[in-house]
């Protein structure tokens, strides 16, 4: 799946480090609707793409920069980014 | 508390003089080794998802900063390409004396490998 739906309301997801590679493209975009979670983002992405499932446990998300978690809500243009355990220094 | 980070792909240049009242300054530089995962290499690839770690970075100091009475806290990593002998990463601590600098300069690093998102991407051959 190229995108997920490219639409006027999606959300942006990035993909970085072992995400990236697992999904083999740096970002997609999910169609947003009401009332979705960052939770059901993932869980967009994670059936678009089959490569994060074996790394769903070791995951982090974020929200337009911050840390956040699965139940937090998700409005339309937010960038979610999908942060496998970094390795930076 | 005079904070500054940043995420460079060029050299990391030298500090800089001190901050008036540094009685203590320390320095810790992260250096690319010629080995990564029992491979010789020529340079270790980082990637970043630079404005998240730009502001995570300056939060931790800014936490720390809370905790210990610093004067000054600067934070450069190197993302892209970074040879072997190079630095991927300088952290400069500075306070009137030692204690807090050095704790600082520690407390950041251990967070830094939690919380900032920055990754590895495998030596260069």
């Amino acid at each position: 799946m190229a995108d997920v739906g490219r639409g006027p309301l999606a959300v942006r997801v990035l993909f970085f480090g072992a995400a990236k590679d697992a999904c083999g493209r740096e970002g997609a975009e999910v169609p947003w609707c009401a009332g979705m979670r960052l939770g059901d983002v993932l869980g967009a992405v994670a059936a678009a793409y089959s490569g994060l499932g074996p790394l769903r446990g070791h995951i982090r998300l974020a929200r337009n920069g911050e840390f956040a978690s699965l139940d937090d809500p998700v409005s339309a243009g937010d960038e979610v980014a999908v942060i496998p355990p970094v390795s930076g220094g | 508390m005079e904070i500054e980070v940043a995420i460079t792909e060029g050299p990391i240049g030298a500090a800089c003089a001190c901050a008036r009242g540094a009685g203590a300054r320390v320095e810790f530089t992260g250096v690319v080794r010629g080995e990564e995962g029992g491979s010789a290499i020529s340079a270790l690839r980082y990637e970043a998802y630079r404005p998240m770690a730009e502001n995570q970075m300056r939060k931790i100091l800014e936490g720390l900063g809370r905790e210990h009475p610093i004067l000054r806290a600067r934070v450069i990593h190197r993302i892209g390409e970074v040879p072997v002998g190079d630095a991927a990463i300088h952290v400069l601590v500075e306070s009137g004396h030692r204690a807090e600098a050095f704790a600082v300069a520690a407390a950041f690093m251990d967070r830094l490998k939690r919380d900032v998102p920055i990754w590895k991407r495998g030596g260069v051959p």
